[in-house]
């Protein structure tokens, strides 16, 4: 863009109406999807009551860092933390590896067979064998309580497989990749040099996608993992959170049921807050990716 | 659309069982007629083949772990426990001591699932535990889930996965009972009780009712129970008013539906808070349970038998009812809708959830409600809430329906196959079915929680009581003992159970309505297999059916004209045959 | 014929780095995909723990038709298509438009600011978001009642009425992953040639022109291949946030498919229920991805296979 704005003549009128045009609706909009965002916020500094009874709207209301305090405290905090970063980390480098793997070779128009095997991962989109024969052969493997459990069984998403593939067989000329073989270069030279550096845009929201599943995932943990000292953050956040709602209320102590809904209550925006601030961080990293047309650009030029 | 034979042919093959018809079926499937489909073809077969080896050899590596038990697998109920029974001396019974401490001479680790608890602390750190695994030789190694999957954990492990020995605060339900222990992974308890455990024994010669209400209908005994020996915990909402708006008002406490409806009236009117302002609710609560009704249905004679079977009850013929299509509830309807119509129940109660519903309380806004005990609006607020009795109804009707029986929960502990030392196991957990099991469970560390007083009666200490650390009374001692939370093998007794349920509000509610409880309180039925299919295809929608249409009926979103036409929708829907299986369990129960 | 097969098998094996590297890839899916789906037949058979899915009876299409005689059949399979299709139709294109409009702001704080901004949302759990939403929605105290009071107007109650449950639930996703969808058109604009662009500024082209007719096309590929994807996922509608903003009163437009099978599920651990209903979904979701990309293949070049 830069480029663009240098080389280019003063803006017409028609251009300048644009951008104003362009700017306002994305100004409306952004204070439309920012004020719950703010919401959020406030309410995790207000006290509980005041959020349900609507008395909260641009400023705290009974302010107070308990909820932070609490959810601090928390021992748990620390190691679920610990143990989901190492998740994230391990399991998204495997994640975009295989993804690479499997993407590239179905970009090819010269690749035999890539037509039926495009065909059976999709297929697997739809239909699977379920959660128990899953649970056996993850269980057969030996995986069960490890963390590999939690990175195996999903190493490669289909959807995020087709969208990489996708890129790659349209925003990489084909006529670069042919001169290239020609040229006597072998296909892992040709992925390594030539086109995962042109294709640092999709791997890095593929990247962003697979890490902020792993992020947000829980329930593989919760099924495969038996060693509390393993679990991640979510495992601790949903124990905190949860609200019995579907047990009847009979067969416990409704004091027990209320006053857990209220903790929860006044714990659930600042959870939400300290659990998703490192995710809103990775996002700016990755933006300078997305620069309109700088990557093709870059190597024609 | 070459491509939409595929879906059908592989999942077929993928069958393991089908390996050699795997190599006949696709080539039948699939109609190839381009050069290009055959070779799609064998590409499919080869993979197919190779796929159907695959999942043969993960099933053969995977039936002796499945069965590492070393008891045949599938064999009926019957057989399986006498296996129990004659397998079991040689391993472990002449160990375990028949009664006093150390249960066994030499110490024995049992696995064990349970579900966790957001007030527990981590079970594995629990002094009640501890010490109690020191004083029985009996170590545990505690497997927990969060409460929230649980249920989806536990039926894994139990189809696919290692069985625990025992399975903790299990949340069994009775179609799990009878499920997994007809199929021999929980093994029957009935003699094991009768031999090893003298507290549920003389439970069982007290309360024959709670016996009764935990056999299948094979007669064998699957899960233990909680169980409550006095009333204020079994009935967990209790209909309270708010004294002060009375007072304000000069009105008394109703004791008829009509009277109930005029102070509402009143409530809503006459602005009893004061505040000038027309925000008084006369009635709220939350949307899982619109509990105003359960409250009141009693007083139009439904609900008989309790709560623990939804819409089902014992009429006047002493036959088991469907009672939400009786002529009575059509009047309990038109009082419900009279009272949505004019305001005097929360317009957000279908909607609204517990804190929300709280919230209201909590800032005085409501003026009679359905909990369990007053203390949930908070300290400031909670003394302003007295009980109402049961309330008379137009026909002279007095009761209050929602009672648990004595058995209070169901499913909560059972014993899995795989457990060598299963008397061991029932001793383990026997002590807290007696006296100072009880107090040790529910009270905690003599010194360190409690203490005893003058009386001799217990209480507990500030750390719990008041936790300088803001924890609640749960949280505090659930880093004790895992019984907050409910649902855990122990009898409640009123003596040792200092919880919300003993606080004099609940308790004095509790003996005002006790005249007006159930005479005869049903327990959640446990069926036999093939009725409890029938009962999974039938009444997931008529329980819909019934609560939509109640909500309806109320809000006047359906009008109450329409009342015959519901009638005969259910009975399209097969309410006659779920009652006939409810009356066949409740036969047999009385047996 | 001789010939092309020797020549599709030199081609095979010039590529062999390819088959090396996709290698992993296919053992992973026969692994952990295709290994375990032998479960299907769970489907049609009673489940038995102790006997094993291969072990347990075959009992046909009990479970189908016990899902197609229920009473409720006809209102799931309504709410969810129509849950489904008004997601997709404000769903789909709204992150389209963002993209463009985010393409064409100078970079600058304000365009950091609204990406950032608009991704954030899809961090929220449907706890958190159905929460803000009845208490902003509340119409005794909520934001928007005392809004709408201010202009005269009377509370709507939103989560009472079952018409308002869907545009409820498909603006609130809105809401939530407008910007996060927006990524992957953000990636495939830097695809984009840019001489294009520089073409078009000689040819006297305004912002608008070039948006349409160079922006737009260039993300067509990206756009057929996530319509085709989200019309293979029309019969599945997220289970979390349809149940928490579920009551009795909204029941007539918000029960769908996967709360329903919940429900039910809450009876009796009713594994091949679920299955049966999961396997009929299955069934229509990739019938209609095999249709799609059919018709995608012969019209734009674009397919997934």
């Amino acid at each position: 863009m830069a480029k663009a704005i240098g080389s280019s003549p003063p803006a017409s009128r028609g251009d300048r109406l644009f951008d104003a045009a362009n700017k306002l609706l994305l100004g409306l909009l952004l204070v439309l999807i920012a004020y719950p965002l703010y919401f959020v916020v406030i309410a995790s500094f207000s006290d509980s009551t005041q959020v349900l009874m609507g008395h909260v709207f641009l400023l705290p209301e009974g302010f107070s860092l308990d909820a932070y305090a609490r959810v601090l405290r928390n021992h748990d905090l620390a190691l679920g933390y610990r143990n989901v970063l190492l998740y994230c980390a391990v399991g998204t480098l495997v994640n975009v590896a295989m993804t690479v793997a499997g993407a590239y070779p179905l970009s090819r128009r010269d690749f035999a067979g890539r037509r039926i095997i495009m065909l059976l991962i999709a297929f697997t989109m739809f239909f699977g064998g379920g959660i128990i024969p899953t649970y056996i052969v993850v269980k057969s493997l030996g995986l069960v309580n490890s963390m590999w459990a939690l990175i195996l069984p999903g190493a490669v998403s289909a959807w995020n497989l087709i969208i990489m593939r996708t890129f790659f067989q349209h925003a990489i000329p084909i006529e670069l990749q042919e001169s290239a073989l020609l040229d006597g270069c072998s296909n892992i030279r040709l992925l390594l040099r030539i086109v995962l550096p042109l294709s640092l845009p999709v791997v890095a929201v593929v990247a962003l996608y697979y890490a902020v599943g792993h992020w947000n995932s829980y329930f593989p943990a919760l099924i495969y993992l038996s060693d509390r000292s393993k679990y991640p953050l979510q495992m601790f956040l949903r124990e905190l959170l949860v609200q019995n709602q579907l047990q009847t209320m009979m067969e416990t102590d409704s004091e027990t049921m209320a006053q857990q809904a209220k903790v929860a209550e006044g714990l659930k925006y600042a959870v939400i807050v300290v659990s998703s601030l490192p995710m809103l961080c990775l996002y700016p990293l990755l933006q300078r990716y997305f620069v309109k047309g700088v990557m093709v650009g870059a190597v024609k030029g | 659309m070459n491509k939409t034979i595929h879906p059908d042919s592989v999942p077929s093959k993928a069958n393991a069982k089908a390996k050699a018809k795997a190599k006949t079926n696709p080539a039948t499937n699939i109609r190839s007629k381009a050069k290009t489909r055959a070779k799609a073809a064998s590409l499919l077969l080869g993979t197919a083949a190779l796929l159907a080896a695959l999942s043969a050899c993960a099933s053969n590596n995977n039936e002796p772990a499945g069965d590492s038990a070393g008891k045949d697998a599938g064999k009926d109920a019957a057989p399986a426990g006498s296996t129990q029974e004659a397998a079991a001396p040689a391993g472990s019974a002449q160990e375990v001591a028949a009664a006093g401490f150390p249960i066994v001479g030499t110490p024995v680790t049992l696995t064990a699932l349970g579900a966790k608890a957001a007030s527990h602390g981590e079970w594995k750190d629990m002094k009640v535990l501890n010490e109690y695994a020191k004083k029985t030789n009996i170590a545990i190694d505690w497997q927990t889930v969060p409460d929230a999957g649980f249920e989806e954990k536990r039926n894994i492990v139990l189809s696919g996965g290692d069985l625990p020995d025992i399975l903790y605060r299990a949340k069994l339900t009775p179609y799990d009972e009878v499920n997994y222990g007809s199929q021999g992974i929980l093994i029957p308890l009935n003699q094991l009780i009768d031999q090893y455990a003298p507290n549920i024994k003389a439970m069982f010669e007290k309360y024959p009712e709670v016996k009764k209400s935990i056999t299948a209908p094979d007669g064998n005994i699957y899960s233990l129970p909680q169980v409550a020996d006095y009333l204020a915990p079994r009935i967990g909402n209790k209909q309270f008013i708010n004294k002060k708006w009375l007072e304000k008002l000069k009105l008394a406490i109703p004791t008829t539906t009509e009277e109930y409806y005029r102070v509402l009236k009143a409530f809503k009117e006459q602005d009893p808070n004061g505040n000038g302002k027309a925000d008084d609710i006369p009635w709220s609560g939350e949307k899982t349970s619109f509990n105003i009704w359960a409250g009141l249905r009693g007083s139009w004679g439904l609900g008989t038998t309790g709560d623990k079977n939804p819409n089902i009850d014992l009429g006047p013929d002493g036959k088991i009812r469907f009672y939400t299509i009786d002529p009575n509830y059509k009047g309990l309807l038109e009082y419900l809708h009279k009272l949505y119509q004019e305001g005097l129940i929360d317009n957000e109660v279908f909607t609204q959830e517990t804190p929300q519903f709280l919230a209201k309380g909590t800032e005085g806004l409501v003026g009679s409600l359905n909990v369990s005990n007053p203390n949930v609006v908070g300290p400031k607020l909670m003394d302003d809430y007295v009980a109402v009795p049961a309330l008379k109804g137009p026909n002279g009707d007095h009761l209050y329906s929602p009672v648990n029986p004595t058995t209070q929960a169901q499913g909560t502990f059972a014993i899995t196959k795989h457990d060598k030392h299963p008397e061991a196991t029932i001793r383990w957990v026997d002590y807290f079915y007696g006296e100072e099991g009880v107090k040790f469970f529910r009270m905690g560390i003599e010194g360190e929680t409690y203490e005893t007083l003058a009386d001799g009666s217990v209480q507990y200490k500030e750390a719990i009581a008041k936790n300088p650390d803001g924890l609640s009374l749960d949280q505090a001692i659930g880093q004790y003992s895992p019984w907050p939370g409910g649902g855990v093998p122990q009898l409640i007794e009123e003596k040792v159970d200092r919880t919300g349920n003993s606080l004099p509000s609940a308790l004095a509610a509790a003996k005002l309505l006790e005249p007006d409880i159930p005479r005869e309180i049903l327990p959640s039925f446990l069926f036999s297999k093939e009725d409890q299919d029938r009962l999974n295809a039938l009444s997931g929608d008529i329980t819909t059916y019934v609560n939509e249409s109640r909500v309806k009926f109320v809000t006047g979103a359906l009008p109450l004209n329409r009342y015959d036409s519901y009638v005969s929708t259910l009975k399209k829907m097969g309410v006659d045959e779920l009652t006939a299986i409810y009356q066949q369990a409740y036969d047999h129960y009385k047996q | 014929m001789l010939t092309s097969s020797r020549s599709r098998m030199a081609a095979v094996l010039r590529n062999w780095q390819l088959y090396a590297l996709i290698a992993p890839v296919l053992a992973y899916y026969v692994v952990f995909h295709y290994m375990p789906m032998y479960g299907l037949q769970i489907a049609f058979k009673d489940f038995m723990a102790s006997k094993g899915i291969g072990g347990s009876e075959w009992v046909g299409l009990k479970y189908f038709k016990q899902f197609f005689d229920s009473f409720y059949a006809g209102r799931i399979l309504k709410n969810t298509l129509g849950l489904s299709a008004l997601q997709l139709l404000v769903g789909f294109p709204m992150p389209i438009l963002l993209a463009l409009m985010i393409s064409e702001l100078r970079e600058g704080r304000f365009k950091r600011t609204v990406q950032s901004v608009t991704y954030a949302p899809h961090f929220l759990s449907a706890v958190v978001l159905v929460g803000m939403m009845m208490t902003l929605l509340s119409p005794g105290n909520g934001l928007v009642g005392r809004l709408l009071a201010l202009f005269g107007a009377e509370p709507i109650h939103f989560f009472g009425s079952p018409g308002w449950f869907k545009p409820l639930y498909a603006l609130s996703d809105v809401w939530q992953n407008m910007g996060w969808a927006s990524i992957i058109y953000l990636a495939a604009l830097a695809g984009i040639d840019p001489q294009l662009y520089e073409a078009a500024v000689m040819d006297g082209a305004g912002k608008l022109r070039k948006m349409l007719h160079i922006t737009l096309p260039g993300l067509v590929p990206t756009i057929v291949v996530l319509l085709i994807l989200n019309l293979g996922t029309l019969m599945s509608v997220g289970f979390e946030k349809a149940f928490l903003m579920q009551n009795d009163l909204n029941l007539d437009s918000s029960e769908v498919v996967s709360t329903y099978v919940y429900k039910k599920g809450l009876i009796g651990a009713q594994i091949s229920f679920g299955a049966a209903v999961g396997l009929f979904n299955s069934v229509i979701n990739f019938t209609l991805l095999v249709l799609v990309n059919g018709l995608s293949r012969r019209c734009s070049e674009t397919s997934l296979w």
